[in-house]
C-alpha cells in the first residue's frame, strides 16, 4: 500500500520499514466483548429514546387529530360534515352553469301577465253593498 | 429501510446499514459494529500512544456520534468510515491536548541521528511496539495521516476528507512522516533484529 510513497529517507529502506508496518497492522486491535457490549448498549439506548420521540411526535399529531375530531362530533359527524363539505364545493364549481341557464329563463322573461277576474261579479257586488 | 434478512448484513455497505439501523433495525447495528468497531479502536490506541483503556472510551464514543447521527445521514455526501476516522481523531486530538500529550505540527523537527542499539533478535511484537513508540514521537497529524494510509490501507483522498485537507498536502504529510519513522526505527534496527 506504501508503493506510492517514493521516498522514506536514507536510513531505513523501504522494506524494512514496511516490516514494521506488516508488524503493526498483525497487531490490530480487536475490541473485546465488553467493549462491543458497551457499544451496542448506546446503540439501543439512542434507538430506543428515537423511537420513544417518534412515539410522543406521532402521539401529538394524533392527539391533535382526535381533539378536532371529537370537537366536530366524532367520525359520523365528520363524514356528514365532509359530504356537506363536498357538496358545496360541487355546487360551486359544477353547477353554476346549470343554475344559469335555469334562471335565464325565468328571469330574463319579459312576460306581461294579464289579470284574470276569477269573481267577475265582485265589482258589482260591492257596488251594490 | 431494513434488512430483508440477517444474510443480507455482509454485502450491504455501511451507508445500508447505517440507514436500516436509523429506521430501527437492531441487526445492521451489530454489523455495522463488527465491521467498524475494530478499526475505530485500532486507530484511536495508535493515536493514543497505545493505551488501550483510554482508546476504547474514544472507540465507544465515537461509535455513540455515530448512532445518534444515523437518521441524519445523507447517503453519498461521505463514506460511514472517512467520518469515523475524523470523528475519532477529533476526539483523540482533544484528549493528547487536555493531558498535555499532543503534539502539534509545529514541533516537527528533522529527524535525529539514528543511534545503534543492543544487537538482538526481537519478534514481531517487539516490532510493533517500536513502531507504536515511533508513531507516538510524530506530530498528531503526521501520526494521523500515517496511520491511515500505512497501517489502515485507506486512499490518499480518502485521508484527505477525514483530515479536511488537499490530496497533495496528505501526500507531504504522510512523505514527511514515514521519514520520520524511517529515522526513529533505523536507530533500533539492529535491536529488533535487522543487520546493519
Amino acid at each position: 500500500m506504501s508503493g506510492s510513497d517514493k521516498h522514506t529517507g536514507a536510513n531505513l529502506p523501504d522494506v524494512e520499514l514496511e516490516a514494521f508496518f506488516d508488524a503493526g497492522r498483525a497487531e490490530a486491535a480487536t475490541p473485546d466483548a465488553t467493549l462491543m457490549a458497551r457499544v451496542m448498549a448506546d446503540a439501543a439506548e439512542v434507538a430506543d429514546r428515537r423511537a420513544l420521540f417518534d412515539g410522543r411526535t406521532r402521539q401529538a399529531r394524533e392527539g391533535w387529530f382526535a381533539s378536532a375530531l371529537a370537537a366536530v362530533g366524532g367520525w359520523p359527524a365528520a363524514a356528514a360534515l365532509a359530504s356537506v363539505a363536498a357538496a358545496g364545493v360541487w355546487i360551486g364549481t359544477v353547477v353554476p352553469d346549470t343554475v344559469g341557464s335555469l334562471a335565464f329563463g325565468w328571469a330574463e322573461t319579459t312576460t306581461e301577465y294579464d289579470y284574470v277576474e276569477l269573481l267577475p261579479g265582485l265589482d258589482l257586488l260591492e257596488a251594490e253593498g | 429501510m431494513t434488512l430483508r434478512t440477517a444474510e443480507d448484513a455482509p454485502a450491504a455497505t455501511d451507508e445500508v446499514l447505517l440507514a436500516a439501523y436509523g429506521a430501527g433495525d437492531a441487526r445492521a447495528a451489530r454489523a455495522l459494529a463488527d465491521r467498524l468497531l475494530p478499526r475505530v479502536l485500532g486507530f484511536a490506541t495508535r493515536m493514543l500512544g497505545g493505551d488501550r483503556s483510554e482508546a476504547e472510551d474514544v472507540a465507544q464514543e465515537a461509535m455513540l456520534r455515530l448512532w445518534r447521527i444515523a437518521p441524519e445521514w445523507r447517503v453519498g455526501e461521505a463514506k460511514v468510515s472517512t467520518w469515523l476516522y475524523r470523528v475519532t481523531s477529533n476526539l483523540c486530538t482533544d484528549r493528547l491536548r487536555k493531558s498535555g500529550r499532543s503534539r502539534p505540527l509545529d514541533d516537527a523537527g528533522e529527524p535525529e541521528d539514528p543511534t545503534p542499539g543492543v544487537v538482538a533478535a526481537l519478534e514481531a511484537g517487539d516490532r510493533a511496539r517500536a513502531l507504536q513508540e515511533a508513531l507516538s514521537a510524530l506530530p498528531d497529524r503526521q501520526r494521523q495521516a500515517v496511520v491511515m494510509r500505512h497501517l489502515d490501507g485507506c486512499s490518499n483522498p480518502e485521508i484527505a476528507q477525514a483530515m479536511d485537507m488537499s490530496v497533495e498536502a496528505v501526500e507531504s504529510l504522510t512523505a514527511r512522516g514515514k521519514r520520520a519513522l524511517a529515522a526513529q526505527l533505523a536507530g533500533r534496527r539492529a535491536e529488533l533484529g535487522y543487520e546493519e
